[in-house]
């Protein structure tokens, strides 16, 4: 007779209202979404989960060693207010509603100019920006047997930007369960009427643009034991139309243009996850790793590893470590000794070579039908994280902190 | 497509070719396991509100983008 392990109850029952859909586990599809996945274990089937988080994102002040003025500058914070319901709709469907709004403030980079002997340094944006975003998401899912559907569409939409989405995904489990077959196609049209556009302070400033982008993705999840679940995935994005920032200019032999970028871009990433059960600590290991490459000429590589520890009392910890590298798109220079004869031209710290480090801690707590959770992140991107050496650091390489804090209820 | 992507596609047939002949080679979960397989830390976003603002984020800071999902739109971030 084997052993029968005791099941992990603290943890479960802190995140239990917080899995929403998100249970793919091969094999375990549905057991698991009565289990947790939806969000409920053994609630009735009409339950519902309510959550709700507030995050605080704050950038560091790019020092003054940096900036053209020679001052430190302040730069971006955004308060964002999370909320999500997801209920059933039937024996065999949930719906899932994310909706989010986000106050944005503060300055951001503009363009770089070299100094006196050649060191690029940072303009930012004179005026702090004020902005406002709002953002719908829904989800609905449709089990037929062993297989899911869903359907997908969402609304974001700020001052100077709207985005409209919709996709389709599904889900095939086979091999007794043991692997899920899954996919989906999604696109997304957004519009951009830049602040100021083709005004008298910014003439060269577009007033209206647009692009769209289409993406699918194909993944592969299988059950290797009894401890590990291991998920594979390759997806493909296509963007087309306007794909340069409005709000950013390249410094060209004395001269200051417009961010100009070609009109579209291919873009293929592929992601492995592993979901590893520690038995014996009442833990589980998330190992995350994605390669990334465009027809922009950037390759990527991300890693993440995260540690979900069950406590007593109904407590959790979850420490979580993010490593990222990535190389230059093929049109980036911090500025332009020459005009190019391709006529692309950007200096966004976003296209540059750079590596990144976060750190971060999650705290769990179960009470009742509530949970309460706090998390704390720290990033910091700079040249000493590249997986390559960088000969020149772009000076707008961002580092931030995240504060956040959330509580969930079912019903 | 780029030499590049075609390098990555090839090794993501590969590994998920791997994967699919290993789970057909007697690596069932016993039915005691099942309970552990199902537990909420098991799923790929435990906390998938908390992932969604996470990846958010390092979307609008990083050039890279893209993972096992069609959900989600952009953001005019600066």
């Amino acid at each position: 007779m084997p052993p029968k392990k005791m099941p992990s109850a603290p943890l479960n029952q802190a995140l239990l209202a917080l899995t929403a859909s998100a249970l793919a586990i091969p094999g375990m599809s549905a057991q698991a979404q009565d289990l947790a996945g939806d969000p409920m274990p053994s609630a009735p089937r009409d339950s519902t989960l309510l959550d709700y988080r507030f995050s605080y994102y704050d950038e560091g002040h790019i020092a003054g060693s940096k900036t053209s003025s020679g001052q430190d500058s302040e730069r971006y914070s955004v308060e964002s207010h999370q909320f999500r319901i997801a209920t059933r709709l039937g024996p065999k469907a949930d719906l899932t509603a994310d909706a989010t709004v986000e106050t944005m403030s503060g300055a951001s980079p503009w363009f770089i100019l070299p100094d006196i002997k050649g060191k690029p340094v940072q303009v930012m944006s004179g005026a702090s920006i004020h902005d406002f975003r709002q953002a719908l998401q829904v989800r609905a899912n449709e089990r037929f047997g062993a297989v899911t559907g869903s359907v997908l569409a969402g609304y974001s939409n700020e001052r100077d930007y709207r985005g409209a989405n919709g996709g389709l995904e599904g889900s095939w489990d086979f091999n007794n369960k043991l692997t899920t077959l899954s996919g989906g196609v999604g696109y997304t049209h957004n519009d951009l009427d830049p602040t100021e556009g083709a005004s008298m302070r910014f003439p060269t400033r577009i007033a209206h643009a647009d692009n769209y982008e289409v993406n699918s993705y194909a993944g592969l999840a299988q059950v290797l034991g009894g401890e590990t679940v291991l998920q594979s995935s390759v997806s493909f994005t296509y963007q087309n139309g306007y794909l340069s920032d409005p709000y950013k200019m390249a410094y060209v032999a004395g001269n200051t243009v417009n961010d100009a970028r070609p009109g579209n871009r291919r873009k293929l990433a592929w992601v492995t996850r592993l979901r590893q059960n520690v038995a014996a600590l009442d833990a589980v290991v998330h190992l995350d790793y994605r390669y990334y490459h465009d027809d922009w000429g950037i390759t990527a590589h991300t890693a993440e590893l995260a540690w979900y520890q069950t406590l007593p009392w109904s407590w959790a910890l979850v420490p979580r470590v993010r490593w990222y590298s990535q190389s230059q798109a093929d049109f980036y220079q911090p500025y332009y000794n020459a005009a190019q004869n391709n006529g692309l031209y950007s200096s966004d710290y976003r296209l540059s070579p750079f590596g990144a480090l976060s750190e971060s801690l999650g705290v769990y707590k179960r009470l009742g039908s509530w949970n309460l959770s706090l998390r704390y992140e720290h990033y910091s991107s700079g040249s000493a994280y590249s997986i390559r050496s960088i000969e020149v650091e772009n000076p707008a390489l961002v580092r931030f902190q995240v504060f956040s804090a959330g509580i969930v209820k079912t019903f | 497509m780029t030499q590049g992507q075609g390098r990555g596609m090839r090794w993501g047939v590969l590994v998920m070719g791997v994967v699919l002949l290993s789970g057909c080679s007697g690596m069932q979960p016993k039915a005691w396991q099942r309970g552990d397989l199902a537990q909420p830390e098991m799923a790929w976003d435990p906390d998938p509100v908390d992932a969604a603002m996470r990846q958010h984020t390092y979307d609008s800071k990083e050039a890279a983008s893209g993972s096992a999902t069609v959900g989600g739109g952009g953001c005019g971030c600066n």
